[in-house]
């Protein structure tokens, strides 16, 4: 377990303690939603610090299979280590063109932050290499 | 009435035709005409605007209107309604109480000023608003304010004053900018009392309902938090948002020449003075665009209302003189006889037949080709040349007219002489008189050299507004 064993071992769901946020399990979706959308909430991967001060993020970059839906133009889902994901949303989608003068740094990228099986993955399409990679795993 | 490429109703349509078919509309688009900062041409962000089908589009180059007369009219002849405006850079306005400029507030507090590229000397000294003309007044205001803008002394910088743009902004339509303007810039800093200062303020500055917060879904992984901010203030306070993309480029490749522009602009190495994460601010079909404010529907909506109330019609191919003092009860023509008709008195003795039937036969073309306050501001720097001893004489075909010389222009009899007034004015060649084809009023007479400077300086005071400027 480890030195956090406490913390690890500790159940937030006491007997009889209500369910805050989530009043049934596919409730949690859309709160989740709101919650991600709220402007004055800040993940903590997203805060620019020290590399020494950690992330509660993890920034990963492999590459992943991905099945595009036209429909809502996001992935619909991705292979990972032999793992299905399916996507239960797509978050946000964002694109980076980085440093195109340099061949050396150059970056192009679609970027698309999702839900699947209960995590929040970044998946992002290399324009430049035409392939799918997960380049975060967050919070 | 439809476009004439086409097809589509350009104007006069109902609200529900342009939601369901037009979707969006640009209301924030930068030209070459943005120096240094713009890549694309007026007419070729127009072409393409017309082959998306959007019913209108709006150019807000920085700082000035240099573009504005192309786009207007490329978009007439595309059968796009043009919308004419310009990104201004206005001065802080959301400060606290009893702070005055940004350098007074705490060094944590302060926002950053837009980069130092596009809006010339007003670079880096104040914060973008994007302001729209809804007619032929607010085009005037705008004209107005950035021709204030740019005759500042000395080294002042050409940031508008909140009290200027109190005084010029009535025609005119307000959006809260772009990041770089105040609202933006204090989301982004995380200061939304400051923000929320700036748009109170702003607010109070345009006509009821005139002023909308502008949202810019810039594809950065801020951009949600960005636009979910400025949704909520506009919510708290009751103003409008409207979505808009800020475009400087036509297509998203072209991307690299606005880094090349903006930073050979800045005087600085890539990246740039914006240093910008991508290349997203291209001119997007109406279904990006929805796709991207599909949070906020009303954003696009509104781009539509917008460009319905803005109808401005700048009558181009007609002819604008200066307005000539006319007494109450009178108008230009009936001054214009009278004046005439003592004239002939004075000059003609006895008054022949002849010259009665030649003034009623100028008069009459005159009024027909709508020259009536020409003759009288002619009249009127004449009458000013006369009272200072100022030598002049009126030259050009304006000696055939005998209208000019009962008003005192000229000195030549045109009956004595033969002379053909047609050679002056003809109906057949609606014009400009031959001789101030492309002269601003008054250039039919010369006053004396050694005068000149006066003559125009009193002149320009006068009839300031027939005159324009354009630099480079």
């Amino acid at each position: 377990m480890g030195r956090n064993r406490e913390i690890k071992a500790f159940d937030p769901r006491r007997p009889g303690q209500p369910l805050d946020l989530f009043t049934a399990t596919d409730t949690k979706l859309p709160v989740i939603m709101e919650i991600l959308r709220s402007p004055w909430i800040v993940r903590a991967s997203d805060l620019i610090q020290p590399a020494s001060t950690g992330m509660a993020g993890k920034k990963r970059e492999r590459e992943v299979e991905v099945v595009w839906d036209g429909t809502r133009a996001g992935p619909r889902s991705f292979m990972m280590e032999g793992r299905h994901y399916p996507v239960d949303a797509v978050v946000q989608s964002w694109a980076a063109e980085r440093a195109w003068w340099d061949p050396r740094k150059r970056l192009s990228r679609r970027c698309y932050r999702v839900l699947a099986r209960g995590g929040l993955y970044d998946v992002a399409y290399d324009r430049l290499a035409g392939r799918w990679l997960l380049v975060g795993v967050v919070d | 009435m439809t476009s004439r490429t086409t097809g589509l109703p350009v104007a006069g349509c109902s609200s529900a035709w342009w939601t369901e078919v037009a979707g969006f509309v640009h209301l924030h688009a930068h030209s070459h005409f943005s120096f240094m900062d713009g890549v694309s041409s007026p007419a070729a962000l127009l072409e393409r605007a017309a082959a998306y089908g959007m019913p209108a589009l709006a150019l807000t180059d920085h700082q000035g209107l240099y573009g504005a007369i192309r786009h207007y009219q490329a978009a007439r002849n595309s059968g796009v309604k043009p919308i004419i405006g310009a990104e201004i850079v206005l001065e802080a306005v959301g400060l606290d109480d009893g702070v005055t400029i940004e350098g007074d507030v705490p060094p944590d507090n302060r926002l950053p000023l837009s980069p130092p590229v596009g809006s010339g000397r007003a670079s880096a000294s104040g914060f973008h608003l994007t302001l729209l003309a809804k007619d032929i007044t607010g085009y005037r205001n705008l004209c107005r304010l950035l021709a204030r803008t740019h005759v500042r002394t000395g080294d002042d910088p050409s940031v508008v004053a909140l009290a200027e743009l109190e005084q010029c902004s009535e025609g005119l339509i307000g959006l809260s900018g772009c990041p770089c303007g105040e609202a933006g810039a204090a989301v982004l800093a995380g200061l939304p009392m400051r923000s929320e200062r700036a748009l109170r303020r702003l607010e109070r500055v345009f006509s009821p309902g005139d002023f909308y917060v502008e949202l810019m879904h810039l594809m950065t992984p801020d951009s949600p938090r960005y636009i979910a901010a400025l949704v909520a203030l506009a919510q708290r306070i009751g103003i409008p948002v409207v979505a808009t993309n800020n475009v400087h480029y036509l297509k998203r490749p072209d991307f690299r020449l606005h880094d090349v522009l903006a930073s050979a602009g800045a005087r600085t190495s890539l990246p740039g003075p914006y240093d910008r994460p991508n290349g997203e601010l291209w001119l997007k079909p109406a279904g990006e665009m929805r796709l991207l404010f599909a949070d906020v529907p009303q954003a696009c909506d509104n781009t539509l209302a917008i460009a319905e109330r803005c109808n401005l019609d700048l009558g181009l191919g007609g002819f604008h003189f200066p307005e000539a003092e006319v007494p109450a009860g009178d108008d230009a023509y009936s001054v214009l006889s009278k004046a005439a008709w003592r004239g002939l008195e004075q000059r003609y003795r006895p008054i022949t037949p002849e010259a009665v039937r030649r003034l009623q036969h100028e008069l009459s073309i005159i009024e027909r080709l709508g020259f009536p306050e020409y003759f009288l501001v002619v009249k009127d720097i004449v009458d000013f040349a006369k009272s200072r001893g100022i030598r002049y004489s009126g030259r050009g075909s304006a000696g055939d007219s005998i209208v000019a010389h009962l008003l005192g222009i000229t000195d030549a009899d045109p009956i004595a002489h033969d002379l053909l007034f047609e050679r002056f004015l003809n109906p057949a060649r609606r014009q400009m008189p031959e001789s101030t084809s492309t002269s601003t009023p008054g250039e039919g007479m010369r006053p004396s050299p050694t005068r000149r400077s006066s003559s125009w300086k009193r002149t320009g005071a006068r009839y300031a507004s027939a005159s324009g400027a354009c630099s480079t």
